[in-house]
């Protein structure tokens, strides 16, 4: 009785599956691995990518986004798409290239999509650790603001832009004292009111005085009793706030911009060159949910997700604010990038160092 | 081979597993290379790159001996004070005392810290800016300098000390006392002749613990040491690993190994210290009471003192409570009172990362707690109690993370699998072998006391009546031991609910507890996020810690 249902079920197995294959022909096959799901460009891109989404239930997200805007973006993604849960990992791009480089090295691949700057999207597009894709809504992007692969594709696409300048507290530091230029940090009423980021906001601000101002001056500056402090810039900018520290140069003017906005006293100035962290989105190669991976990632790149960065005031690569950029990373390889890094990185740490 | 045998070589098995390898994969990966062509060969770069900035090397060494030095002296000073109040003398407010140095347990040292820092900015502490409108000395603390860390250090451990301290202040025989008294010693020569040698063992033994404990120490010098701009050898491990643009495990190695040891080195004279204890035993069977000294008018300064113990836990939670209320930090102030709010509490509750520690912290600590208890049940159950010859291998085993400082655990352990094929790397279980790891000691000390009170006889007569030996164990020691093995659950389960330095370099998305949550919103500055989450936290752990303290009362339990 048993073997005879067996044969029964089997056939009735082949027969829908004879049945149903035509008509999936019919209709073109639907992408299902990562990489077909990345450069997918049919018009239901975004229902394939939700119903797959959902299906899969969470994606993974690594971010450098800082204060409320990554909680919005995750906020807005839930309201969108409901179903999927986002795990998210925020750090600084440090953070993030020890936790990918950790998860290779286990061939533990948990991210989805990563959201970082240029230095850790490098070293991941070198170690072969991204996913190329395309998207109809990239076509809007300038061509500077978008890595290519050379065959139509592309490594990431710039998100947002974020410029380090001087953040003061109006209550802290008189007006007269208050710094235009790099220089006008040695001040002597800025003594014992300075504090740097130890994050890589603080790296890429000794990157540019090293490179404008040269070695000479950091140690000048040295002399200004600077504290640092192992937060993020973000972070940094509440110890601003709340007048613990007087000035730093190392915040972030999207964060000021907020808080000022929320009536905070302090004031955002850029210096003569504004170190600029481009923050691109990208696909991660071993993308465990590939649906929710793509989706997650058209979503911040897309009208939903930039509306929310600039609501942050983060900026855009192609709009003029008026002060000169300056992308530390630029014309260098990884290995550049690594050596000048410990280099700005250790600057840092003499800078503080009592 | 019989059952015992077998649980024997199982346990043994179990342990090196735990405590080996995260040895092994340190000294390993201080001595090979890590990337590029000659990747894996052997060589000594590592330690050649620490050694070569010597004046490096010399500045964290001497900021870890500072600041380890002074904590210990601090914590021991004031602690063993305060429990010479406590138990000696007629000075009021003794059960508060007592209460707050247990339930302070509760409370995690990231919580405090960032309480004190709240309080002691030194340009925007509450306190301070309080203390300049009266005085008009501004700031009337300096939280990040050395001597704040010293002094914030200390205070973690006064309790400690306190409780510590109190133990043979309370069981010593004052018919010594008296006797050198009636030969005419003063009351100094009677304290320096008589009572504190009677003590030193205690407070060597007290004193480098606290040292211990202070050079593995690392959120104070994370969280005040590094704005203050002094580093030391913990926060060295972890910028090494996170302060670069790519992680330099090899170094962070390197250095892991000078501080294990320096902390190996300190606990040689620790274990001289207390294996000679009993040459002090002051309890015997005779009935005494220890004499308290009537300290007469001083008797109120003695209470104010003994209130600083639940005012130092009292403070920093005070700070945070202000903090939770407030969208920004402000001073207090009739502006700022308009602006209180529960909204923190509602944003950290809505938020499934904040709320999902909570969940994963309580699986990670029952995990580790349950599983650390039963190991070291059965090892010292065969310790104590059988005659296998290799038997004392299973205690040193259990011994080797003593070594281990937390953020070292943290590095070895991730090393570990991120070159071993098991896939636990990403999930809780990473962290919750890392805390077995780093515990095993403690769950050791817990049963091996345990066992130690409960008579072999016992035992003997079931043995006789015909049970085997593993029954006897089962129907006999184990119910006898059980609220020895509650109590080192217990233990274990608050000091992993709090640890942060094991952690950090472990956890992933998902695999969030709840001290690397509170670490992520200080980073990321949602202090009004963290005071919210935090205070819920401790008022959870503190009921924890109540829970504890009844048991340790009922049975009588050294912590």
């Amino acid at each position: 009785m048993k073997k005879k249902t067996t044969k029964a079920l089997l056939w009735a197995a082949v027969l829908v599956f004879l049945g149903v294959l035509p008509n999936a022909w019919g209709q073109g096959r639907k992408p299902t691995s990562l990489a077909e799901l990345a450069v997918y460009s049919g018009a239901d891109r975004e229902q394939l990518l939700a119903a797959g989404a959902k299906a899969e239930g969470k994606v993974v997200w690594y971010t450098s986004l800082a204060g409320g805007s990554f909680k919005e973006i995750i906020k807005a993604f839930g309201a969108k798409y409901s179903g999927i849960t986002v795990e998210t990992y925020r750090g600084s791009s440090k953070d993030i290239m020890a936790k990918v480089l950790a998860e290779t090295q286990a061939k533990r691949y948990l991210v989805d999509s990563i959201e970082s700057t240029p230095p850790v999207l490098k070293a991941m597009r070198d170690s072969k650790l991204l996913t190329p894709f395309n998207a109809p809504y990239l076509g809007k992007y300038p061509e500077q603001s978008k890595e290519k692969t050379g065959k139509g594709l592309f490594f990431w696409a710039s998100a947002r832009e974020s410029y380090i300048g001087l953040a003061y507290n109006k209550n802290s530091i008189p007006p007269a004292a208050v710094p235009k230029s790099y220089e006008d940090l040695l001040k002597p009423e800025l003594k014992g009111k300075l504090g740097f980021a130890t994050s890589d906001t603080g790296t890429r601000v000794i990157a540019a005085l090293l490179k404008f101002k040269g070695e000479d001056f950091i140690n000048k500056l040295k002399k200004q009793n600077i504290s640092l402090f192992a937060i993020s810039g973000r972070a940094l900018l509440d110890v601003v706030i709340s007048g613990e520290v007087g000035a730093s140069p190392t915040i972030f003017r999207n964060h000021a911009l907020v808080s000022i906005e929320q009536g905070a006293p302090v004031a955002w100035a850029p210096m003569e060159v504004v170190p600029t962290n481009a923050g691109g989105a990208a696909l991660a190669a071993y993308a465990p949910h590939p649906h929710a991976a793509v989706l997650l990632t058209d979503f911040i790149l897309g009208p939903d997700g930039q509306r929310i960065l600039e609501e942050f005031e983060y900026g855009s690569a192609s709009k003029d604010y008026g002060f000169k950029r300056w992308y530390p990373e630029e014309g260098l390889t990884t290995e550049q990038y690594e050596n000048a890094s410990t280099r700005w990185d250790k600057l840092l740490r003499e800078l503080g160092r009592k | 081979m019989d059952s015992t045998r077998w649980l024997f070589v199982f346990v043994l098995l179990a342990l090196a597993y735990l405590v080996i390898p995260p040895l092994f994969f340190i000294l390993y990966t201080s001595f090979v290379e890590e990337r590029g062509a000659a990747a894996g060969t052997f060589t000594l770069a590592h330690f050649a790159n620490i050694v070569g900035s010597l004046s490096e090397v010399r500045t964290l060494l001497w900021n870890s001996l500072i600041f380890s030095v002074g904590s210990a002296g601090c914590a021991l000073g004031v602690g063993t004070l305060l429990a010479w109040l406590a138990e000696r003398t007629n000075a009021p407010f003794r059960t508060m005392a007592y209460v707050s140095a247990y339930l302070s347990f509760g409370i995690p040292g990231i919580v405090k810290v960032i309480g004190w820092i709240l309080l002691f900015g030194p340009k925007a502490g509450i306190l301070n800016v309080a203390a300049a409108a009266l005085t008009g000395v501004f700031p009337i603390f300096n939280l990040f300098s050395m001597p704040g860390m010293i002094l914030i250090e200390g205070l973690l451990w006064t309790p400690v000390v306190f409780l510590l301290m109190a133990t043979p202040f309370r069981s010593m025989d004052p018919s010594l006392e008296d006797s050198a008294a009636v030969f005419g010693g003063s009351g100094w020569q009677v304290f320096k002749r008589v009572t504190l040698p009677l003590a030193l063992p205690s407070v060597l033994a007290v004193l480098i613990l606290t040292f211990v404990r202070s050079l593995e120490a690392f959120e104070i010098p994370a969280l005040i040491g590094i704005p203050a701009g002094i580093d030391v050898l913990t926060t060295q491990i972890y910028l090494q690993i996170r302060g670069g643009f790519l992680p330099k495990y090899g170094e962070a190695s390197a250095y892991s190994i000078l501080l294990m040891a320096l902390v190996g080195l300190s606990l040689i004279p620790y274990y001289r210290v207390t294996r000679h204890t009993h040459k002090f035993t002051t309890v015997t069977g005779k009935g005494f009471r220890p004499r308290r000294i009537d300290l007469a008018s001083w008797r109120w300064l003695g209470g104010f003192l003994l209130l600083l113990l639940p005012l130092v836990q009292v403070l920093p939670l005070g700070a945070l409570m202000w903090a939770s209320l407030l969208p920004f930090a402000k001073q207090p102030s009739a502006e700022a009172l308009a602006l209180l709010s529960l909204r923190n509490y509602a944003t950290a509750f809505a938020d499934n990362t904040i709320v999902g520690s909570i969940l994963n912290s309580l699986m990670v600590s029952l995990a580790a707690a349950t599983g650390t208890v039963l190991a070291t049940f059965v090892a010292s159950w065969f310790v104590v109690r059988t005659t296998i010859r290799s038997r004392w291998t299973l205690d040193q085993l259990a011994m080797v993370p003593l070594v281990f400082p937390g953020i070292v655990m943290g590095v070895a352990v991730l090393k570990m699998y991120l070159a071993i094929p098991l896939p636990i790397y990403g999930t809780i279980w990473i962290i919750v072998i890392a805390f077995m790891a780093r515990y095993l000691p403690y769950g050791m000390r817990f049963s091996h006391a345990g066992l130690l009170g409960i008579h072999r006889e016992l035992e003997e007569s079931a043995e006789v009546c015909g049970a085997t030996r593993v029954q006897a164990a089962r129907n006999i020691v184990i119910p006898l031991i059980l609220p020895a093995l509650f109590a080192g659950w217990i233990y274990i389960f608050l000091v992993t609910i709090r640890e942060l330095s094991v952690a950090l370099l472990l956890y992933s998305p998902g695999s969030q507890v709840i001290s690397v949550t509170i670490w992520e919103l200080w980073e990321n500055g949602h202090v009004g996020e963290l005071a919210a989450f935090s205070l819920v936290i401790t008022s959870g752990t503190v009921l924890l810690a109540i829970i504890f303290q009844r048991l340790a009362q009922r049975y009588s339990l050294q912590v």
